[in-house]
């Protein structure tokens, strides 16, 4: 029993703990500063703001050609 | 070369860094879905037509119920969820996976506790404590095969060179951080060393509810958060309500569980607790939901074409649609009619399949071909899978809604001359919504062939050879046919 009411406690401490910590870390690194950096992060050069990934019409400067034709460089034949 | 076409053939680098990984954690979990499909089949089969497989007692109901659970919940789901964390980390972190052997063996672990924890099951072995059959010598090699995964994420988050944080990987550390701690502690409170009486069952609904809404709902939403902006190049429409979202639910989730003790003989303020908690949803639920409607808004049309798009957007709609009813399913009258009902076995699946599920289709359809080089074979069977799916969820959550809600009420209620309604006559009432559950099943079994069909010939690249995505309305002109290919592959 004293074991277990630990690992609750432990659980708790844990949870609570770890939230704020992180909320802590995030705060203090600037992630909080520049939201529209972190919504943008995931676009790039290759694949920018304003052009689909899944496109219905392709033509050859089509970032998913650059993409496809740079995804077949890498990935060996029969994988 | 220009920066272009050398931060494309970065992205592909990272994206074949992870391929092996990725697509064995894939592969194996689409192995989960179709063991867990048949398993389910047979369960809902038994309800209505008893004696169907009765002679065996590993194919009773009793086995082959918590048998499909855990199939789906740590076969096809988890597995599914590791290969998200593992190629949504490494997209966001910028960085190629390093010692993706190690994280094979994590899957080759994971794999063999889940064959060891279903054949017991079946065999008998069942612990019979709801998400937790497993036999006690399974979970710890879960552990060792999640532990594997989680060190990775560590080491590509720190290694990371995309500094910027983004809500995805706010959403996969939250996962990989909860579930260990819900899993090992419930595993220890419950059969290591068991807590006393009643306060189990708080134990395994803390653990049970969080499972959900700690481990898959966070997967499921990375991948939304991810999927939808790449998909329509459009970014998301809030970073703020994002963050919002994440961290109200970190706050707020933890106490959901006990509004299934309802009616349990719990301290009233624990049950309290819970449903203040299960209405406190509505902010992260809320935040989320416009969120992506308002990023989706002028680019519904899409829908049309792309798949990911389609069974995401899918996926994010029965977010909303699940935790809404999730919310209003706490409130203690509601509760006293849906608890122990078919009610209940429709919400789940309305979390479990139309949310979670569809959402990870929809990332197998964008991942898989940025892996193996190779587009769908089919845009019909394509079309096939979602339509199958969608309809088949549509119908089971509707009919057990229902049924389920009517069930209760005549559970409770006396009848019409001020009797109690026999039970036998409720077992008949609910009949025809089983009968109707196993139809819907076997609809979306169809869908998981023609997904099965598609995987496989994409692993082989097998098809006609596309120069652009496979999409639902648009034959894109074949590139070169099967046999030049053939020829210049050699």
């Amino acid at each position: 029993m004293t074991v277990g009411y630990l690992l609750f406690l432990l659980t708790l401490v844990n949870f609570g703990g770890g939230a704020v910590l992180a909320l802590a870390w995030a705060i203090s690194s600037g992630q909080m500063e520049n939201v529209s950096a972190g919504a943008n992060s995931i676009f790039g050069a290759d694949e920018p703001i304003g052009e689909m990934t899944d496109t219905v019409l392709m033509s050859p400067s089509t970032s998913a050609d650059s993409r496809r034709s740079a995804r077949e460089r890498c990935a060996p034949r029969g994988a | 070369m220009n920066e272009r076409e050398l931060v494309a053939l970065e992205r592909a680098r990272i994206d074949e860094s992870a391929r092996g990984p990725v697509l064995f954690f894939f592969a194996t979990a689409l192995f989960w879905l179709l063991a867990g499909t048949v398993l389910a089949l047979a369960a809902s089969l038994k309800l209505h037509t008893p004696g169907f497989l009765a002679g065996h007692d590993w194919l009773t109901f009793g086995r082959v119920r918590p048998a499909h659970v855990n199939a789906v919940v740590y076969g096809w789901a988890s597995l599914t969820g590791f290969a998200v964390i593992v190629w949504l980390m490494a997209r966001l972190s910028w960085a190629e996976v390093r010692y993706p052997s190690l994280l094979v063996a994590a899957g080759i672990l994971w794999n063999v506790g889940v064959v060891l924890g279903t054949v017991a099951i079946l065999a008998g072995q069942g612990t019979s404590v709801e998400y937790l059959e497993y036999p006690i010598y399974v979970p710890p090699i879960l552990v060792a095969g999640y532990a594997l995964v989680a060190v990775w994420s560590i080491v590509i988050f720190r290694d990371r060179r995309e500094k910027e944080v983004y809500v995805s990987q706010w959403y996969l550390l939250g996962a990989m951080f909860w579930l260990p701690w819900l899993y090992i502690t419930a595993n220890l409170l419950l059969f290591w060393f068991p807590v006393a009486g009643v306060v189990q069952g708080s134990v395994l609904w803390w653990f049970g509810h969080n499972v959900m809404g700690l481990w898959f709902s966070p997967l499921a939403l990375a991948t939304v958060y991810y999927l939808i902006p790449k998909v329509i190049g459009r970014p998301i429409y809030s970073y703020y309500l994002g963050i919002i979202g994440f961290w109200s639910l970190a706050l707020f989730y933890v106490w959901l569980g006990a509004h299934h003790l309802v009616g349990g003989p719990f301290p009233a303020w624990l049950i309290t607790a819970g449903i203040v908690g299960s209405l406190m949803m509505f902010i992260p639920v809320g935040a989320t939901a416009i969120n992506h409607h308002m990023t989706m808004i002028g680019h519904f049309g899409k829908l049309k074409y792309s798949p990911t798009l389609r069974f995401v957007v899918f996926g994010a709609m029965s977010y909303t649609a699940v935790s809404v009813q999730g919310s209003l399913e706490a409130l203690r009258d509601v509760n006293l009619v849906t608890k122990f009902t078919h009610y209940t076995v429709g919400h789940s699946h309305l979390g479990m399949y139309a949310f979670y599920t569809m959402t990870m289709f929809g990332a197998m359809y964008y991942i898989v071909p940025r892996l193996t080089g190779w587009e769908w074979a089919s845009a019909r069977l394509i079309r096939w899978h979602f339509w199958s799916t969608a309809i088949g969820i549509a119908i089971y959550v509707a009919l057990f809604t229902w049924g389920g809600w009517y069930q209760g009420v005549m559970l409770h209620q006396p009848d019409s001359q001020g009797k109690p309604v026999p039970f036998m006559q409720v077992v008949e009432y609910t009949r025809p919504y089983l009968i109707g559950r196993s139809v819907a099943g076997g609809l979306i079994a169809v869908g998981h062939l023609a997904f099965t069909v598609l995987f496989v010939l994409n692993l082989m690249r097998r098809g006609t050879r596309r120069a652009g995505p496979t999409l639902f309305h648009e034959e894109p002109a074949p590139v070169a046919s099967q046999p030049e290919l053939a020829a210049s592959s050699v």
